[in-house]
C-alpha cells in the first residue's frame, strides 16, 4: 500500500481544537495589549513535542495561520512540516518577503527582508514569531507606547542591530513588523508601536 | 414544449435552455476574492477558511469533464468552515459529485505520484468512494463484524463546507457549483493514517469510514476487506442507483411529431 510520506509520524494537535486555540489567542492578546509582560501560554500540545517543534511556537501557529497566510518557517525539517501543513493548513513558502508569519530562533532576521504592509492596508505586514532561549536575561532597553505605562525596563537576548532596524521601522508608522517572542511556555510581544530605546536616553 | 418542423421535414423539439451561471461574478464564493469576502459577510459567515485540503503546491486545478480516471490526484474543493452550518444539496447530483470528489480528496496523497504508487491511489480513492458513498445501516453492520482496529485521533470529526467546483457546458469555464456540508476525520491506527469524508453532519460515520480506511490500508487485511466489505457495499450502490434510475425511466415521455406536407 503507497504510504503518504510522514503520514504514519503524524500526531495530534490541539486536544480541544476551538477552545485550546481560543485561549492560546486570548494569551497573545493579552500579551500584545500589554507589551513586555510574560504571559504564559495556557494551552500544552504533546503531539508537537512528537513532531519534533517547540510546542508554544506550534500553539501559536496553530492558533494564528491558516491556509491564507504563507508561513516562512527556515530549518523546519520534514515531520514538522508535514504536521504544519496537516494542521494549521498553512501554506510554507520559502520566501520571506512574501509570508505572513516568519518563524525564528534566536536570531531574528533583518527586519527590512519582511512584509511591512502597505498604507492601504497595514495589517498585511508579517508578523515575528521568535523563539527564544529566555524573556528576562539579555541587554536592558527602555520600553515606551501604548500599553506601556510611563515606561518599562525589559531585556530580550536579542543583538543591538534587531533593535536598530526596530528604531528605524518605527520610523515608518503604521507599517512594520509585529513579534511575539516565547521562551518556551510563555510570551511576550512587541508590538509596532513599541517604541524601544537605551536606558537612560529620554 | 412547442414542436416545429425542420427544414428537413424531420419534427424537432425546441430545446429547453440550460440554466447558465448568473451574470455575477462567478467566483463569489471563492474565499481568497473580496467579491467571496463580501458574500461571505452579507450571508454571516465566518471570513476564514479552517483548512485546506492540499499537499504544499499552490496552483489550483478543476474538473476536466469526462472519464473519472482522469481525475486522479487532482485536487477539487477547498474546506471552508463557516460559523453555522449551510445548507446541504441534498440531490442525487450533489451526491453523485461528492462521489467524484473522493476521487481526489485524499488528504495527504502526493498528486505526482506515479506506476504503483499510482495504482494504489486510484484503489484506495475507490473504497474511500465506496464507503463515503453507503448507508449509514450498512456501514454500522460493516463495521461491527470486523474487529478493527485502535485508533487515536489526529484531527477528530469536524463538519464544514466544501465548495464544489465545475466547468459550465461546452466552453469549460470554471465556476463554484455550490456549497455541500461535509464531516471530515482523521485518525491514526498505528501505522495507518486513515481518513474519513462523507456528505452531512454525521460524525459517527465519518469515524467508521476512516476506521475502515485504515483497516482497509493494512496489507494483511486489505484482501478480505476488500471482498467482504467495500465490493458488497459497491454492488448494493449500484443497485440502489439503478432502481432509481430504472423509476425514473418510467416517467419519461416519447414525442412523435408529423412530417409537413
Amino acid at each position: 500500500m503507497a504510504r503518504i510520506p510522514g503520514a504514519s509520524k503524524l500526531t495530534p494537535g490541539f486536544s480541544d481544537r476551538v477552545h485550546d486555540a481560543q485561549a492560546t489567542f486570548r494569551a497573545l492578546l493579552r500579551a500584545a495589549s500589554h507589551p513586555g509582560s510574560v504571559v504564559p501560554l495556557p494551552v500544552q500540545l504533546p503531539g508537537a513535542i512528537q513532531a519534533g517543534l517547540c510546542p508554544a511556537l506550534a500553539a501559536m501557529v496553530l492558533t494564528l495561520c491558516d491556509v491564507d497566510t504563507p508561513v516562512h518557517w527556515s530549518g523546519l525539517d520534514p515531520a514538522g512540516a508535514d504536521w504544519l501543513r496537516f494542521h494549521a493548513g498553512a501554506p510554507l513558502i520559502d520566501d520571506p518577503a512574501r509570508a505572513r508569519f516568519v518563524v525564528a530562533r534566536d536570531i531574528p532576521p533583518a527586519l527590512d527582508a519582511l512584509g511591512l504592509g502597505t498604507d492601504e492596508a497595514p495589517e498585511g505586514s508579517a508578523t515575528l514569531l521568535l523563539r527564544l532561549a529566555s524573556l528576562v536575561v539579555g541587554t536592558p532597553m527602555r520600553w515606551r507606547g501604548p500599553g506601556i505605562e510611563q515606561w518599562r525596563e525589559i531585556a530580550l537576548p536579542l543583538p543591538l542591530s534587531f533593535w536598530a532596524s526596530w528604531a528605524a521601522q518605527h520610523k515608518r508608522f503604521p507599517l512594520g513588523v509585529d513579534v511575539f517572542a516565547t521562551d518556551g511556555s510563555a510570551v511576550m510581544a512587541l508590538p509596532r508601536s513599541t517604541m524601544v530605546s537605551r536606558l537612560g536616553v529620554g | 414544449m412547442r414542436s416545429r418542423p425542420g427544414r428537413s421535414g424531420v419534427g424537432q423539439l425546441t430545446r429547453v435552455k440550460a440554466s447558465r451561471p448568473s451574470q455575477e461574478d462567478p467566483n463569489r464564493h471563492h474565499a481568497d476574492s473580496t467579491a467571496g469576502a463580501k458574500y461571505r459577510a452579507r450571508r454571516g459567515l465566518s471570513p476564514v477558511p479552517i483548512g485546506q485540503w492540499r499537499h504544499g503546491d499552490t496552483d489550483e486545478t478543476g474538473l476536466d469533464g469526462g472519464d473519472p480516471e482522469l481525475y486522479e490526484g487532482r485536487r477539487v474543493g477547498r474546506f471552508i468552515g463557516i460559523s453555522h452550518e449551510g445548507h446541504e444539496l441534498g440531490s442525487l447530483g450533489a451526491r453523485h459529485q461528492l462521489g467524484r470528489l473522493f476521487w481526489q480528496f485524499d488528504d495527504m496523497t502526493d498528486p505526482k505520484a506515479e506506476g504503483a504508487a499510482k495504482t494504489t491511489q486510484s484503489l484506495r480513492q475507490r473504497w474511500l468512494r465506496v464507503l463515503a458513498g453507503a448507508q449509514d445501516e450498512e456501514l454500522e453492520q460493516q463495521a461491527s463484524r470486523h474487529v478493527l482496529p485502535a485508533f487515536e485521533w489526529l484531527r477528530p470529526p469536524e463538519v464544514g463546507m466544501v465548495m464544489l467546483r465545475a466547468r459550465a457546458g461546452g466552453t469549460g469555464l470554471a465556476f463554484n457549483l455550490g456549497e455541500a456540508t461535509v464531516t471530515r476525520c482523521t485518525l491514526r491506527a498505528g501505522d495507518t493514517v486513515g481518513t474519513g469524508h462523507v456528505l452531512g453532519r454525521d460524525p459517527r460515520r465519518a469515524e467508521l469510514v476512516a476506521r475502515l480506511d485504515a483497516a482497509l490500508q493494512d496489507p494483511e487485511r486489505h484482501g478480505v476487506l476488500m471482498r467482504t466489505v467495500v465490493e458488497p457495499l459497491e454492488a448494493a450502490r449500484r443497485a440502489r442507483r439503478d432502481a432509481r434510475s430504472r423509476a425514473a425511466a418510467q416517467t419519461k415521455v416519447e414525442f412523435m411529431t408529423l412530417v409537413r406536407e
